[in-house]
């Protein structure tokens, strides 16, 4: 299994402080790859540094088996891209915008994306700038899965648009991955809508990347441990502890990478576990981040 | 893609280039009026009448000075205001994308262009020449075309800049200009204008802007 | 008939595309023999994971429950009666498992549980 996206040790900076440090970024082929992450940790930054929008200060980049930003028209050929902003010519009807798109791309489907176009309810012959927010997100998609593309970068394609719309661009690009194998590399920091359709998770904070895991295993792994009992100095632990505190009698210890065996590990330091408590994908990512920017003494 | 690029441009530019087209088509018609009865006329009042010709025919470099201007900004427009995004994410290397637009660009050229032909023909049938009065439409049209594709690739070229290489051009432009002021302000006798001299050079052979130069004239001896 | 399915819940996504398509088969509300939608026709009604789909299906297939022809698509096996009273059974004790993981939860004690079981039972007509 290959990756579609590989970056190594990759470093960017615009002024004095480094954006992006040390990235090792690795979506697998095929794979719905979620990058999570706070507003400004450096979600957008990244992407336009992996279609070679940037040029890193340090590292290497490679997409499709392809380095950035050596084989850019090649790579892009294969790539449908939707950006943070609207990115198209507002002065263009929709019609004359969808044609201007397919032109520059060689497999690009016309009747899918008419298809599309009547299930999305777009009008023909409206200029860009007469749509709603809404109809223009849903263009984006319209174009970037009409080219049938390799690979699928998405910045935020859902946001600021209302459920009913995010619901409909989210099935047209569910229905295209299950047309073929392409790779989905999406951004947002809407983590429910994710958490559906990710089969891996990426987490950035403040330019670094946190974790990066098979979605299920992140959500199984974390949880809020309640417990008497606990030492208060902790030496290696079988997961890798995120935050605790006292409240009480009690401790509160969240985690990150539980097995149930590991509750054998707190009987061995003389405490009880009380309750193990699943965290949704929401909470283990606030609880993840606590602990990136404040690690627990 | 050519044809794509073409089609977005066209609507984007059209106000522009049809002003430029009908203003190519005007100019000519009006050197040749009061041109009745020219064929028998007294010399002077040819001379006369010629020199009327060319006070407007100083207007045509005008124009493609203009038209260069207009399309030449125009043909990245749209793209500045999205920052260049889309045309970033193209699956085409982007000197490829810069030449399809001044393909498209030169293409909107050529319409101004020929309405400046068919003006300038219609001209010289409306008048009957006196001997020793030749008329040149078809040289001045090949010269208009010229003029306005230099203009154009200058500030198709200035156009595609970034905002920092743009307010660098300006300010060097500003400098030179302030230099001036200053040099003649200190009254040194004999000093070169600056300004001056870059004009020269600008204008003159081999300075791209020398083709806006010397007698546009439809009409000449 | 679906599909209110929590991404939030500790249940794997699939587990709960399965769960509700083995109750759907239980009660006869998809008939032995009817066809299961596509693959991308869920995924795409879901909003999840197509691989996630195909999971389901899969886990469904492997205890029996449906069965995927080659070209035609995936259908509700035949079962027999016995076979779907079992069915019943399970889910009867799965509810049951969670009520006790709950109540042990929350302190509620067997004698407590068995009590409320006889209330509600004599009030709510089966």
């Amino acid at each position: 299994m290959s990756n579609a996206i590989e970056t190594f040790d990759l470093g960017y900076r615009a002024g004095k402080h480094f954006e992006i440090r040390d990235l090792g970024l690795k979506v697998r082929e095929g794979s719905i790859y979620g990058f999570l992450g706070p507003n400004g940790s450096g979600k957008t930054t990244t992407i336009r540094l992996l279609l070679g929008m940037l040029k890193p200060v340090r590292g290497t980049i490679t997409v499709l088996g392809r380095k950035v930003p050596d084989e850019m028209a090649r790579i892009m050929a294969q790539t449908g891209y939707v950006p943070e902003r609207p990115h198209l010519y507002p002065y263009l009807t929709l019609e004359q915008a969808v044609r201007y798109h397919a032109a520059f791309y060689e497999g690009f489907d016309m009747a899918y994306a008419g298809e599309m176009r009547r299930s999305f309810g777009l009008p023909l012959d409206q200029k860009l700038s007469h749509l709603s927010k809404g109809e223009i997100g849903k263009l984006h998609m319209l174009l970037v899965l009409a080219q049938r593309p390799k690979l699928l970068v998405l910045d935020e394609p859902t946001d600021g648009l209302d459920p009913v719309v995010r619901r409909d661009v989210l099935s047209a690009l569910l229905d295209f991955c299950s047309q073929g194998s392409a790779t989905v590399f999406i951004s947002s920091h809407l983590v429910h809508e994710l958490e559906r359709i990710c089969d891996w998770v990426g987490v950035l904070d403040n330019g670094k990347l946190v974790v990066e895991l098979p979605m299920q295993s992140f959500k199984n792994g974390i949880k809020r441990i309640r417990l008497t009992g606990a030492p208060s100095l902790v030496g290696d632990t079988p997961f890798v502890l995120l935050q605790r505190e006292t409240t009480g009698t009690e401790q509160v210890w969240v985690v990150r990478g539980w097995q149930p065996p590991m509750a054998q590990w707190f009987e061995g330091v003389g405490a009880a576990v009380k309750e193990v408590v699943d965290l949704d994908l929401e909470e283990g990512f606030v609880e993840l981040l606590r602990s990136s920017r404040a690690p627990v003494s | 893609m050519y044809k794509q690029v073409l089609k977005a441009q066209w609507l984007a530019a059209r106000l522009p280039v049809v002003l430029l087209a009908v203003l190519a088509f005007a100019l000519p018609l009006l050197t040749v009026t009061s041109g009745s009865g020219l064929a028998n006329a007294p010399v002077e009042r040819v001379g006369q009448w010629l020199f009327a010709a060319q006070q407007v025919g100083v207007l045509i470099p005008g124009l493609a000075l203009l038209a260069g201007l207009l399309l030449g900004i125009g043909a990245w427009a749209p793209d500045h205001a999205a920052k260049h995004v889309y045309a970033l994410a193209l699956p085409i290397p982007r000197s490829m994308f810069v030449l399809l637009r001044f393909a498209a660009g030169a293409t909107l050229l050529a319409i101004p262009v020929v309405t400046l032909g068919v003006g300038a023909i219609v001209a010289t049938l409306s008048v009957s020449l006196p001997d020793g009065v030749h008329a040149y439409p078809l040289q001045l049209t090949a010269r208009f075309a010229m003029a306005a594709l230099v203009c154009f690739a200058i500030f198709f070229a200035i156009s595609i800049a970034t905002k920092r290489a743009a307010l660098a051009t300006l300010g060097v432009i500003c400098g030179v200009l302030l230099a001036d002021a200053v040099l003649a302000s200190l009254s040194i006798k004999d000093a070169a204008s600056v300004t001056a001299s870059v004009f020269y050079l600008l204008t003159n052979w081999p300075g791209p802007l020398s083709i806006l130069m010397g007698r546009w004239a439809l009409f000449d001896v | 008939m679906f599909r209110q399915i929590d991404p939030r819940s500790s249940i794997p996504l699939y587990v709960q595309i399965a769960d509700r398509i083995r109750i759907a088969v239980a009660t006869g509300e998809m008939p032995p023999g009817g066809a299961l939608p596509s693959v991308r026709h869920l995924a795409s009604e879901l909003r999840v994971n197509p691989a996630t789909v195909v999971q389901a299906y899969r886990e469904l297939e492997e205890v029996g429950v449906i069965e995927s022809r080659q070209g035609a698509g995936t259908f509700v096996r035949e079962l027999g009666q016995p076979k779907r009273e079992a069915e019943r059974q399970r889910l009867a004790r799965r509810l049951v498992r969670q009520l006790l993981q709950e109540a042990s939860t929350l302190g509620v004690t067997r004698e407590d549980l068995e009590q409320a079981l006889r209330v509600e039972m004599k009030v709510k007509p089966s």
